[in-house]
């Protein structure tokens, strides 16, 4: 049963779209798919911010994949003095970037391009000023800018290639100069870039706010960073290996041990080679946004998973002694055990004294106790939704909720003349109660006969006594085996009427349950399920259930 | 400054801000439990004890970022290496204290700090390289604010690279507001552009209202090298002076106490208003859920009264001639509509702040009164909505077995007996829900205001 079938599925629209997919981004499509569908499942039941957040990032998904799918943002990001633009500069083989003491130097992002051609989108998205882009075409090696001033060369620059088509390059502003807009422009490239170089340098290599703030923060992204250790040639030659174990350890505490870590100077050229091929592999490939998305849905993931964690029931939501339990509480609410007693003693009396003309009126149902009901319900809420994270508990109560509204009157409208018609007496017992009449009119003849024998008129005698009074003695056996018998029919009959009328009550008050509880807790059940099982395939990209089952 | 007066009242107002408390998670709470403990910290580590023995020596602390090079400048300020410094960083973690040997005596033992003896500490003073404002370790930044509140001057250490970062302006700007003698020292400068670097620093400076602050630029040299001595005279110089004579040191200590007292002003009225937010915070929360249990409590005995109580299995009871059936009945009615309170409240009430403690939705066991009088019990119940007849009945049936008023008399206190019972329960509730909102004293029983005016008076 899915909820709110009506949502477009925009990533079919998108798969429609694509003519060729590779496995990688196949897999993010779906993940997102489905953690699109877990969500929209969810929706009323997460907290506002989380779902802000899971629409945030999925539009993000569907954008970024839609734009300029060959080219990889690659951003050089750092603190202030660390050398970001040198390293830039070094790459580009240009000297487009402003590097001086003065602190912080760069103030907006620079971005340089090896192949422009729908290069613009991407950029746009990145909210790049179009002042501060650059394109570096690889084959014929001729610089364009836009309207910025261009110097060749540099110490360690190769002019031309080396670097793939595709590739744009992000130099950065610092995250932690007193100019906050700084902080706030590399906050929001960070979120978008594919592939992020992080530039540490000796002095600040073990600053908090890097670590606190971006590094730890990033760990499900450890496959699309590098950490470089600029200026290198400044620390004392046997420090080097020292420094670089002390990145190490504190990349570890950050959740990040497997990042790659070069040690990099671009005034000596140490490492700038390595740094080269790294960032040309990284673009060549052209998977590395599907890579980035797919850590930042990790990330979504982890910070959705206590809401779709949790057990998860099985199949029969609802057992048959639960829902035994809550039409009996509904039942002992309505009285319907009372109903069926009355019942049952009613025929009872009235089948043993068949001369009480005076019947007592068929016993009709009351109204139902409300309270009484509300705690049948309350329970009953509490073992559909066991096991569930607290958002769904909400849901399975407001569901019930609105069934506790309406439940006293469904309850009366459905018991009202729900008490079947007796049934007529058995054949036996209509022997029985002729019988008794036989019997009565034998003693009573009997009697008379004895009493003119007593009176001295001749009569017949058998056995030396009248015949009479064999009569009153057969009449009396008869009768009394007539009543008895009678009696026994009129018990029989009172059980059987209580469990008929009970029955009947029960099954109406069960079709009550059903409707006005039963049914929309399940709903709410197996809507949780099945967010659970989307939540899943979005976890692992393969379909496997994300919640355990309940035994 | 009558100082002994000034100690009492300042050691008075310790003794207030140290009771005062901010359990509940408004905003600004975690800025005020902060501001709280760093007044006792400056009051215990500072303000207290230099009060006490004006005539000791002063405390320079040198602080700043981690790696602008605080433990290369003190061993070159006293001619040794007395601090480790290296490459890997944080370096310094534990604080490091040289004084003279003359001056031993008026340290107590801290086996937190390390205590080095050396001549060449400039008279009168005593250098105090504190661990890092910035790094990774939680440890050195706290270590580091709390020492450089408990110093008589500052040297603050930071580098060309850092000059413009921005955790270290943070202090500087508190050295601005509190008038604490400050000198700065920018270090690693590199030898060509020197001019540029420093020119830039100083117009920040100036920007943040530090324009008349000495600064000391050390131009960078070797790595691995210490630093020589000759760089570092200017600094050296300033240090000599602050300490050389008795009046010198008055004068330092006179301006950062005073500007630490000054500071209180500014200080302890936030954290007036931030207990008195806690306690109106607290006077809230008990006020909801006073409320919702009233709600609660007048929804239960509304449902006392409206013969709700007698439909169902009682009612059917009844009307079969079972009497002490149907107040059975009634008596599990009444069981569940304790219940059902019980629930109703706890649901209204968690709209009011989260408490502690596990919700109890079933109430304990009660004994109904009326147990022994069935007929009274119907009678109490039997309300004018659904069923005036059963009540009624009930009512007619008591009258004739043991007379009219005896009857009405029971019927009244059974009625009476049982909204007190469910008014009690619903209290009792109510209180364990209210009882687990902390108690926060109110502004009145800290008596900070008080404190700071007696204070002021005293200065």
């Amino acid at each position: 049963m899915t909820a709110g079938g009506e949502y477009l599925d925009r990533f079919a629209v998108r798969r429609a779209r694509q003519v060729s997919e590779t496995e990688e981004s196949a897999r993010l499509t779906a993940r997102s798919a489905a953690l699109d569908r877990a969500v929209r499942l969810a929706r009323d039941r997460l907290p506002g911010a989380e779902s802000a957040a899971a629409e945030d990032l999925l539009g993000h998904v569907e954008t970024r994949l839609a734009t300029a799918g060959r080219h990889t943002v690659v951003a050089l990001a750092g603190a202030t003095g660390g050398g970001k633009s040198s390293l830039f500069n070094v790459l580009t083989g240009l000297r487009l970037a402003d590097t001086g003491v003065r602190r912080p130097t760069t103030r907006t992002t620079l971005a340089c391009a090896w192949d422009p051609d729908g290069a613009a989108p991407l950029l746009d998205l990145l909210g790049i000023e179009p002042r501060c882009r650059v394109a570096r075409h690889g084959v014929l090696d001729a610089v364009h800018a836009g309207g910025a001033d261009v110097r060749h060369g540099g110490p360690g620059a190769r002019r031309g290639g080396g670097m793939p088509a595709g590739l744009i390059l992000l130099d950065l502003p610092d995250h932690d100069s007193i100019d906050l807009a700084h902080r706030a422009e590399v906050d929001a490239l960070v979120a978008v870039a594919d592939y992020i170089v992080w530039v540490l340098d000796p002095q600040k290599y073990a600053d908090a706010l890097l670590h606190d703030r971006y590094l730890r923060v990033f760990r499900h992204h450890a496959r699309g960073m590098t950490v470089v250790l600029n200026h290198a040639d400044r620390l004392p030659v046997g420090d080097l290996a020292a420094c670089l174990t002390d990145v190490r350890a504190l990349l570890v505490a950050d959740g990040l041990a497997e990042v790659r870590v070069l040690a990099t100077s671009p005034e000596t050229g140490l490492g700038i080679a390595e740094l080269r091929r790294v960032v040309a592999g990284v673009s060549g490939s052209g998977e590395a946004s599907v890579a980035r998305l797919g850590a930042d849905l990790d990330a979504l993931v982890e910070r959705l998973e206590p809401y779709f964690a949790g057990v998860v029931p099985g199949v029969e939501v609802f057992a048959a002694a639960d829902r035994d339990a809550l039409v009996g509480g509904l039942c002992d609410a309505a009285g319907v055990g009372v109903v069926a007693a009355a019942e049952g003693e009613r025929v009872r009396t009235a089948r043993a004294s068949s001369w009480r003309r005076a019947r007592r009126p068929v016993v009709r149902v009351e109204p139902v106790q409300v309270h009484r009901a509300e705690q049948a319900i309350r329970r009953a809420g509490a073992t559909l939704s066991r096991g569930m994270p607290a958002v769904w508990v909400g849901g399975v109560h407001r569901a019930l909720a609105e069934g506790l509204r309406v439940l006293p009157d469904e309850v009366d409208a459905a018991l009202v003349g729900a008490v079947p018609q007796a049934p007529p007496p058995t054949r036996g017992a209509r022997v029985a109660a002729g019988a008794r009449w036989i019997g009565a009119v034998a003693v009573i003849a009997g009697l008379l006969g004895v009493g003119l024998a007593a009176t001295g008129v001749p009569v017949a005698r058998w056995f030396g006594l009248p015949v009479a009074a064999w009569v009153a003695f057969a009449g009396l056996v008869v009768g009394a085996s007539g009543a008895w018998c009678g009696w026994r029919a009129a018990v029989g009959a009172a059980e059987r009427r209580v469990v008929a009328v009970e029955v009947a009550l029960r099954a109406r008050m069960a079709d009550v349950a059903d409707r006005v509880v039963v049914g929309p807790g399940e709903a709410e059940v197996a809507r949780y399920r099945q967010a659970c099982a989307e939540f899943g395939a979005a976890r692992e990209g393969d379909g496997r259930a994300g919640c355990h089952p309940r035994e | 400054m009558g100082s002994d007066t000034l100690s009492a009242a300042l050691a008075d107002l310790r003794d207030r801000v140290v009771a005062t408390c901010f359990p509940l998670d408004l905003p600004g709470a975690v800025h005020a439990r902060l501001a709280r403990r760093e007044l006792i910290e400056q009051l215990d580590d500072y303000v207290l004890p230099r009060l006490a023995v004006p005539r000791a020596p002063l405390l320079a602390v040198v602080g700043g970022s981690t790696g602008a090079g605080r433990s290369t400048l003190v061993n070159a300020l006293v001619g040794r290496a007395l601090s480790a410094v290296g490459s890997v960083r944080p370096t310094t973690r534990v604080p490091v204290l040289v004084c003279r040997s003359g001056d031993r005596h008026w340290f107590a033992a801290d086996t937190a700090i390390e205590l080095r003896l050396d001549e060449r500490v400039p008279p009168g003073l005593a250098l105090l390289d504190v661990p890092d404002i910035d790094s990774v370790s939680a440890d050195n930044r706290r270590v580091a604010v709390r020492l450089l509140g408990a110093a008589d001057l500052w040297v603050f250490v930071t580098s060309a690279a850092r000059y413009a970062d921005a955790a270290p302006w943070h202090l500087l700007r508190l050295a601005r507001d509190r008038n604490t003698r400050l000198a700065i020292v920018l270090n690693r400068v590199p030898a060509e552009p020197a001019d540029l670097v420093r020119a830039d620093f100083v117009r920040l400076l100036r920007q943040a209202g530090l324009g008349d602050v000495p600064l000391y630029p050390i131009v960078e040299v070797e790595p691995g090298a210490g630093l020589p001595e000759r760089n570092v005279v200017p600094i050296r110089t300033w240090l000599a002076e602050r300490g050389a004579d008795p009046d010198a040191r008055a004068a330092v200590v006179r301006r950062t106490l005073g500007g630490l007292l000054h500071s209180l002003d500014r200080r302890v009225p936030p954290l007036a208003q931030a207990v008195e937010r806690q306690y109106e915070a607290a006077g809230r929360t008990r006020d909801c859920v006073d409320r919702a249990y009233a709600a609660t409590a007048r929804w239960a005995l509304r449902a006392l009264d409206d013969g709700s109580l007698l439909r169902g299995a009682a009612g059917g009871r009844w009307h079969e001639g079972d009497a002490d059936g149907a107040a059975r009945g009634v008596r599990e009615g009444l069981d569940a509509l304790l219940a059902d309170a019980f629930a109703r409240g706890a649901e209204r009430s968690s709209g009011c702040v989260p408490y502690d403690g596990a919700p109890r939705l079933r109430p304990g066991p009660v004994v109904w009164p009326g147990a022994g009088e069935g007929l009274a019990l119907i009678a109490a119940v039997g309300g004018p909505g659904m069923e005036p007849g059963i009540g009624r009945e009930a009512a007619g049936l008591l009258g004739t077995r043991i007379g009219v008023g005896s009857a009405a008399r029971l019927i009244l206190d059974v009625r009476r007996g049982l909204r007190a019972e469910f008014a009690a329960a619903l209290d009792a509730e109510r209180g364990r829900r209210v009882a687990a909102v902390a108690v926060v004293p109110g502004r009145a029983d800290v008596g900070l205001i008080e404190a700071l005016d007696l204070v002021r008076r005293s200065a």
